[in-house]
Parts: C-alpha cells; sequence; structure tokens
C-alpha cells in the first residue's frame, strides 16, 4: 500500500508535468494558431469582396483569393488546446503540488521514523496539510480569474466569510466538546429581527440595541445547552428543534415581512473607513483571538477537550459536565449574536430569512479544519484556515460564473470529502497507536 | 510436529518507536501457545499484524507451509484467524445466535433469515461447548463470562483453525476460569491452535504447551511450559530477578481518615461501614459483582447514594458529584482506564492535570509553563515511557496509561485514594512500580483503599481485608499473617451466612 501511495504520487508529478507541458506546447502554437486564423480571416475577407463585387457588378478580378487554409490534425488539436488552457495548468500545478507535496511529507516521515525522533505528534501536521490545500487554491484561482488577486475582490470575500467566520469559532467550541449546532442560522435571522424591531419600533439606542440582543442570541445558545446537558436530548435533535422554533419566530415577529433602514450609527459596524472595513474587522479578530485564547488558555477550555474526548473520565476528574456544555452551547449562540450585528448592519436590513443554510458553512469549516465530528479534538487556527478555504471556494465559482445550484453541489462535496478525509486519519492514527 | 504457522522476522516501526525487532513466532497444530511479556513488549503489535489490524513493515507469514499475505481482518478470516479481544465485540441488543451468525446468517430463499435454522445451529454450537446458554437470548442480558463463550461459539462456528485470545480470563471468577480451560482443552484437541496472551502466569502454567517471551519488541526466548517454573518465565519478561512480588512496607498508622457509614446505594452497595486510617491499605475483596466498586463509585459521588454518611479527618463531607469528592481530598483510580480513567484524545500532559487545573494558574490564564514542569517531574518520576508529554494518551501501553492514571491522582494531593483493580492487565514489572507507588502514598499518610479480585494482591499488600458478598461486608480482617485465601473465599462465597 505504501508503494502504491508513491506511485500515485509519482504518477501526480508526471501527470501533471505532461498537462503542464500540453499547456505550454499550446502556448508555443499560439503563434501559429494567429497566422491560420488571419489567413483564415484574408480569404473569408477576400470571398466577401468577391461576392460583393459580384452584386455591385464590378469586375471582381482585382481581389485575390488566398488558398484554403488546409488544417491539420495538429492544427485542430492545438485549437481546442487553447480553450482549456487554464484548466491544463490548474490542473497541472496543483497535481505536481499533490505529487511533490506527497513525496516529501513520506520522506520526513520516514526520516523521523529512523531517527526515531520524539517529534510533537498531533495536529501540527494536519493545519499544515489545510494550509497547503488553502494556499493551492489560492493559486488555482489566481491564475484562472485575473480578477482573483485583486484588493477589491479580497475586500468582498472579506465581508462574505465575516459571518461564517464569527460563527464557526462558536461552531468549533460546539464541535469540539462532541456536539453540534445546527440552529446558527435561526439564531442569527431572529436577533437580526429583534434589533430592527428595538431601534426602528421602540426607538432603542444603538449600543444597547447590540447588547440585549448579542445576549439575547447568547441565551437561545443557552436553551440549547440546558436542553443537551440538564434533559439528556442529543444535540442533533435540541438543535434541530430549536432551529425551527426560532425560524418560525423570526417569520412570526414581523409576520414575514423584512425590516429596511437601519441607524446611521448600527450601519457604520459595517461602514469603511479609508475604504476597509475596520469595524467588522476588529469584531471578527476579537472574536477569533478570544475563542482561541479560551480553549488554549484557560480552565473551561481544557475542559471543552475532556468532554468531548471522555465524557465518563472527564466528570471522574471532577468536572461538571453539565456547566461545560452549557458553556459550549452560550459561546456559540453568543457568537451567533456578533454575526448577526455584523450581517443586519452590512446589508441594513433584516429578513426572516437571512443566514439561511448558515449551519453547513460553519460546521464546513470547523471540519475543514481539522476537528473532529466525534469531538475531543480540534483547534481555532485549523477552524480559520477551514474558513478561508470555504470563503475563497465561494468566491472562487462566483468568479467563474457558477450558477447557485452547483455551488450548493460542490459544497456538500467538500464536507463529505473532508470527513472522509479525518475519518482515514483517524484509521491511521488508531493503527499507529 | 510441524509448525502451522509461522512469523518469522517481523519488523513493525511507529514513529519513534520501532514495536518489532525481528519477532518470530511459532504455533503448531493442536497446541495452546502462550504469548509472554511485560506491557509495551510488543505482544498486542504481533497478534494485531497476525489478526491484519496493523501491516508489518518487514517479515512473513507462513500458513501451513505456505507464504501468505494478510492485509486486512479479512484476509486473517479468510485464513480462518480468529481473535477474542479483551474488549468483546458483540452486539449487545441482538440475539447470541445472531451474533454467532453475524454478517452470515443462514437465509431461506433469496432474503429471509432462516432464523429457525440459525436459532438451532447456534444451539448446537453451544451445546457442544457445554454451556448453558439460550441462543435466543439477547447478549445483553448474559454475564461477561457467557458473553465470552459466545465469541468462542462465534469463532467455532467459522472453524477457526487459529483462535487469539487476549486476557481472556480478566473478567472471569475463578469457576468460570475452569470452564473456559475446559473449553480451550477440547478446542486443542480439535486441532485448533490457541495463541494465549495472558498476565496471569499460574494459568499460563495451568493450560499452556509452550510459551513465547517477549522482550522490548524482541524475541527472549520459547520455552516448553512443563519444563520450566514460575520463576524463570518471570525472570525471562522482566530480564532481571524480582526479589519480592509484593513489596510491602509498614509505616506508622495514623488516625482515621475515611470513615463510610452506613452507605446504601441501590441493590450492590448494602449498608456498609468501614474506616481506612492514615498510612493504612484496607484491602476489599469479593468475586465479581460483590459490589466492590459500586460502592467506591458511590463513595466517590459517581452514582447516587440513598442513605449513610462518609467523613474524611473526622469531618463529615456531603458527595454529590465527583467534584465534592476531589474537594474532600478522596481521589479514585477507576478499573476501566480507557472507560474512565483517561481522555484518550489529550495529550499525557493534560490528562495528568485534569483533575487538577486548579492548582495551574486563575480559572482564565493557565500557567502552561507550570504545567509542564510539575508534569515532566511526574514522567521522570514514575518513568512513564512516552516520546514526549504532548503524546496522545491512546498512543501508550497499558502500563504507562495507569501510571498516567496514577500521576493525576498523585498530583490531587488527595488524603484518600480509593483504587480499583489497580493492576489489571499490567505486566509484572509494572505491577511492582504500582505497589511501590502505593507504598510511597501511605508512607507520605495516605489512606489507601484497593479493589482487587487478586488474592495473592490482596494479601499481599492489605494491612487489613473487607470482604464483600452480595453488597454487604460479611467481614474485616487484620492481615497479620493468619488470614488465608481460603478464608477469605470463604467469606467471598456468602459463607459466614450459609453455614450459620
Amino acid at each position: 500500500m505504501k508503494k502504491n501511495r508513491k506511485l500515485i504520487f509519482i504518477l501526480c508529478i508526471a501527470l501533471g508535468l505532461v498537462c503542464l507541458a500540453v499547456n505550454l506546447f499550446a502556448a508555443s502554437q499560439y503563434g501559429h494558431l494567429e497566422d491560420i486564423r488571419a489567413q483564415q480571416a484574408a480569404r473569408k475577407k477576400a470571398l466577401a469582396q468577391i461576392q460583393a463585387a459580384d452584386i455591385l457588378g464590378i469586375d471582381p478580378d482585382t481581389v485575390v483569393v488566398p488558398d484554403e487554409v488546409t488544417l491539420t490534425r495538429m492544427d485542430e488539436l492545438v485549437m481546442a488546446l487553447q480553450g482549456a488552457r487554464t484548466l491544463l495548468m490548474v490542473l497541472g500545478i496543483d497535481l505536481l503540488i499533490i505529487g511533490v507535496g506527497g513525496i516529501l511529507f513520506s520522506l520526513y516521515k520516514a526520516r523521523g521514523k529512523a531517527a526515531g525522533s520524539d517529534k510533537k505528534p498531533g495536529s501540527g501536521s494536519n493545519v499544515l496539510g489545510i494550509l497547503i490545500a488553502l494556499l493551492a487554491l489560492c493559486l488555482d484561482l489566481a491564475i484562472a480569474s485575473p480578477v482573483f488577486l485583486t484588493g477589491s475582490n479580497f475586500l468582498n470575500v472579506f465581508q462574505q466569510i465575516s459571518i461564517n467566520f464569527v460563527v464557526a469559532v462558536g461552531m468549533t467550541f460546539v464541535i469540539i466538546s462532541g456536539g453540534i449546532d445546527l440552529s446558527v442560522g435561526s439564531n442569527i435571522a431572529l436577533s437580526g429581527l429583534l434589533m430592527g424591531i428595538l431601534m426602528k419600533n421602540f426607538g432603542v439606542p444603538v449600543p444597547v440595541t447590540i447588547i440585549v440582543c448579542i445576549l439575547f442570541s447568547g441565551f437561545i445558545g443557552l436553551v440549547n445547552g440546558v436542553l443537551i446537558s440538564f434533559l439528556d436530548l442529543p444535540p442533533f435533535i435540541a438543535t434541530l428543534g430549536t432551529m425551527s422554533i426560532v425560524r418560525g419566530a423570526a417569520y412570526t415577529v414581523t409576520g414575514g415581512q423584512p425590516i429596511y433602514t437601519f441607524p446611521t450609527g448600527f450601519t457604520a459596524v459595517s461602514g469603511r473607513v479609508a475604504g476597509i472595513p475596520l469595524y467588522s474587522t476588529l469584531i471578527m479578530l476579537a472574536v477569533i483571538l478570544l475563542g482561541w485564547y479560551v480553549l488554549r488558555y484557560t480552565r473551561i477550555g481544557r475542559f471543552t477537550y475532556a468532554v468531548g474526548g471522555n465524557e465518563s473520565c472527564a466528570r471522574l476528574s471532577g468536572i461538571n459536565i453539565r456547566k461545560v456544555k452549557c458553556f459550549v452551547y452560550l459561546v456559540s449562540g453568543l457568537c451567533c449574536g456578533v454575526a448577526s450585528l455584523l450581517l443586519s448592519s452590512r446589508l441594513d436590513s433584516a429578513v426572516p430569512t437571512n443566514a439561511d443554510g448558515q449551519e453547513m458553512d460553519a460546521i464546513a469549516a470547523v471540519v475543514i479544519g481539522g476537528t473532529s465530528m466525534s469531538g475531543g479534538e480540534g483547534s481555532m487556527i485549523g477552524t480559520l484556515i477551514g474558513i478561508l478555504i470555504i470563503g475563497i471556494i465561494a468566491n472562487g465559482l462566483n468568479l467563474l460564473g457558477v450558477a447557485q445550484g452547483p455551488q450548493k453541489m460542490v459544497k456538500g462535496l467538500i464536507i463529505v470529502v473532508a470527513v472522509i478525509i479525518d475519518v482515514i486519519r483517524r484509521k491511521a492514527s488508531d493503527s499507529g497507536a | 510436529m510441524a509448525e502451522f504457522l509461522e512469523m518469522r522476522g517481523i519488523t513493525k516501526r511507529f514513529p519513534g518507536v520501532l514495536a518489532l525487532d525481528n519477532v518470530s513466532l511459532s504455533v503448531r497444530k493442536g497446541e495452546v501457545h502462550a504469548l509472554l511479556g511485560e506491557n509495551g513488549a510488543g505482544k498486542s503489535t504481533l497478534m494485531k499484524i497476525l489478526s491484519g489490524a496493523y501491516r508489518m513493515d518487514e517479515g512473513e507469514i507462513l500458513f501451513d507451509g505456505k507464504p501468505v499475505e494478510i492485509h486486512s481482518s479479512h484476509d486473517a478470516q479468510a485464513l480462518n484467524i480468529s481473535t477474542i479481544y479483551q474488549e468483546l465485540n458483540l452486539t449487545e441488543q441482538l440475539t447470541v445466535a445472531e451474533n454467532i451468525f453475524m454478517g452470515r446468517q443462514p437465509t431461506k430463499g433469496p432474503f429471509m433469515v432462516d432464523w429457525k435454522g440459525m436459532f438451532s445451529k447456534a444451539q448446537t454450537i453451544l451445546d457442544d461447548l457445554g454451556v448453558d446458554i439460550s441462543a435466543q437470548a439477547l447478549v445483553r442480558d448474559l454475564g461477561v463470562a457467557h458473553k465470552q463463550m459466545v465469541e468462542l461459539a462465534k469463532s467455532l462456528s467459522i472453524n477457526s483453525r487459529v483462535l487469539i485470545m487476549d486476557e481472556p480470563t480478566a473478567p472471569l471468577t475463578s469457576r468460570e476460569i475452569k470452564t473456559l480451560f475446559d473449553t480451550i482443552r477440547m478446542l486443542r484437541s480439535r486441532g485448533v491452535s490457541i495463541i494465549y496472551i495472558s498476565h496471569r502466569l499460574e494459568e499460563v502454567m495451568e493450560v499452556c504447551d509452550r510459551a513465547t517471551i517477549m522482550r522490548d519488541g524482541r524475541n527472549v526466548t520459547v520455552l516448553n511450559v512443563a519444563e520450566t517454573n514460575l520463576d524463570e518465565i518471570i525472570r525471562y519478561m522482566v530480564g532481571r530477578e524480582l526479589k519480592e512480588k509484593f513489596p510491602k512496607i509498614h509505616p506508622d498508622i495514623g488516625e482515621t481518615r475515611l470513615q463510610v457509614d452506613k452507605l446504601n446505594a441501590g441493590k450492590q452497595v448494602k449498608n456498609i461501614s468501614f474506616s481506612v486510617r492514615s498510612g493504612e491499605i484496607l484491602g476489599i475483596a469479593g468475586l465479581v459483582g460483590a459490589g466492590r466498586t459500586e460502592t467506591a463509585r458511590a463513595i466517590f459521588g459517581m452514582d447516587p447514594k440513598e442513605s449513610g454518611t462518609v467523613s474524611v479527618d473526622g469531618k463529615e463531607v456531603s458527595i454529590q458529584h465527583p467534584l465534592d469528592a476531589i474537594r474532600a481530598g478522596i481521589g479514585f483510580v477507576t478499573e476501566d482506564r480507557k472507560g474512565e480513567g483517561l481522555v484518550l484524545t489529550m495529550p499525557v500532559s493534560q490528562n495528568i492535570t485534569l483533575a487538577t487545573l486548579e492548582k495551574f494558574g486563575a480559572a482564565l490564564r493557565l500557567d502552561l509553563g507550570g504545567e509542564k514542569a510539575v508534569v515532566l517531574d511526574f514522567i521522570d518520576k514514575l518513568d512513564i515511557k512516552t516520546p514526549s508529554h504532548l503524546q496522545l494518551a491512546r498512543n501508550l501501553s497499558g502500563g504507562n496509561q495507569q501510571k498516567v492514571v496514577l500521576a493525576k491522582w498523585l498530583l490531587s494531593d488527595a488524603k484518600v485514594i480509593l483504587f480499583d483493580e489497580p493492576t489489571r492487565g499490567i505486566d509484572v514489572g509494572a505491577k511492582i512500580e504500582v505497589y511501590n507507588i502505593i507504598n510511597s502514598l501511605i508512607r507520605s499518610g495516605v489512606a489507601v483503599v484497593m479493589i482487587s479480585s487478586e488474592l495473592p494482591e490482596i494479601l499481599g499488600m492489605s494491612d487489613r481485608v473487607a470482604v464483600m458478598h452480595q453488597g454487604e461486608i460479611t467481614g474485616i480482617f487484620d492481615n497479620d499473617g493468619t488470614l488465608t485465601q481460603e478464608k477469605v473465599l470463604y467469606y467471598a462465597t456468602g459463607g459466614k451466612k450459609h453455614t450459620a
């Protein structure tokens, strides 16, 4: 099997080189093709002139008709290749990266084995893997679309990921603790409407509104936590229920109507300062740094891992499981509140259908980031990369003009692949025990 | 007799570890072959290669003289090699017959399961084994011993030629062990080759024909069991003479530290009263199901209490949750290391400090540096073999995992520590290390309660022995040299009541 894997990597390199070579060949034939096209065009023009002369009754003898260009098979092939040049280049580079990366990785591992080194096991290599995937993705898109590497597109991507960014931080906590939160999208929608109602119908000042609504979202999360920890509901069922209840409530409070135009103080949160969305950037940064810190440097963060890894051992070690579970869903809820703030202020509106399917994106980002769906393992840095990958793929598909339907299919596919990788990795580390 | 199964020159590397170094094993037809060695000697790894769970890096396997490739459990199955693991592998909600014929139920027509045929076939196999189990019983209603018999029946039904048994007697009572041995002998007479892994050397002497001994991933020797003795085997296993199996010490015994009064909790804990003093080891003996573990769980707040009091150092404490127990100064080393002792997905260091995180900085600012220093100190002091303190707990061998659990409770500065089967499933050398750790505890004034099913261990280490039977304490005795295994067994089987 190991040999097979190496063979696959070598094949990847070979294929990649072939792709690049074909691409180069196609590129070098570009001039030749231009000639052919020019000749074809000249002949067409001459023929047209003759036709025109015929109609006008002018003597066509003055026009010299060039011979018809005979296309060799080769020429036809090259012409077909021209259209696929970008694809070939992207494919070639990806294959090269996979091949070279794979071989380097196995060499590195082999060296580690032989030297008996006590290198730190764990998440390091996982994060490295997805980081490489992210870079490769960026490279591909940079080649495939000239717009990708522009500043305005970056701002665009940034804005698109901001909601998922904040939600995924909370989701990381939940999934590490061995749970799942499906209610995030509904939570965001209801919280957004509440902001609108408070500000527009009751004239509540902006800062108070923001605080109240974030707390309200936290409360929804806490309800999830209580259902799961005190009533022992499976997280999937509990949050599936609240997802529907809260979404229903969002439709009910406004009778399905959207709320438009918020006070300027509110929309300023997503406004731009010197061309960049300063406040929302700071908020996102604060959320992820806080999340990272709590997971790594606080007792409750450590307990989150312990509860996800082995609940009965955690209990036996004196950890209050219920408290930890309530905490993670509370965090997820609070993150939804912040996400709702970002979303409503950017759109300058709140709609009951907002953030529909948000849970998919958040879970995808967390899982792609290497957090295990079975709990106990994962990291905030992984989630960050996962968020970027999801966001950049969505952006890339938009740039390449892929419709919404296929986009959803791609997203689902990515989740499935990420979980497959998670399962394979788990198996590998089990047999490496 | 020709060798039936041969593993030659097997080498297996894990990151940072050479787990198996040119190991060989050969088993004859109709032989019970013991595979012995300390924890981490490589027994499990070798067996996992044979059963297809791992792949070897070098070496070859010959089956009936022909080289074979075993790349997956499926390959092993095709060669009629089956394994009975310590953790039994049955589906609890299904019937015995369904478990026996799992995945290959006899069918009637293209879709229908032939229930009648399945039940009668299963019953035939069970009767053949001489066990009194109904094929229609649900597995979850069976005791551990019977579950094991179902596993045996399963491997018989697939016509196993090589049967690997990993610590098969660990959960069994002595009578059940006898039944198991009869079954093993019967299988042997039918030409089945059995590879028998156990830390209970007396049993190896009783039931095995030959023994392959491993140490540190290498072959040490192969012995004919009939021509050797326990001491020789132990010497080969640990590579040195063991002066004492039980390094009992007698520090000064002080004040009462733990006092349990009329504790009631469920059917298994009835009116339990006992006390343990500083520097003392109280052994709790009894058969499986006597309520020993349940008593410890109730004291520690894992299970709810119905009545009764627990006092530590003379002060009554209310324990509703393990956290209360830890705060009161009680520690609990459970018998189920992987299920309750460790978070396998966490590093060694975080496992050690899990119960005592309060010691490392404020709730909002953990002192990771201080934690690391303490953990490294423990790894050094307890000689925990791990490549790094960041190694995940699941990658450690059994004995080292147990030391991690011990370190966790040592760190808690507990006044009383409850040990439930502290040496189950770990090898002779590591056992001594565990005893020495317990010794250092009582020397520092800790009171120790030690639950154990191994009577020699109870008699070898305890100052006093409490014997339990069906949820009650039937007697507490001073272990002053006059207490015998027979006497303990007599009380453990409820002798007092039945003869009175």
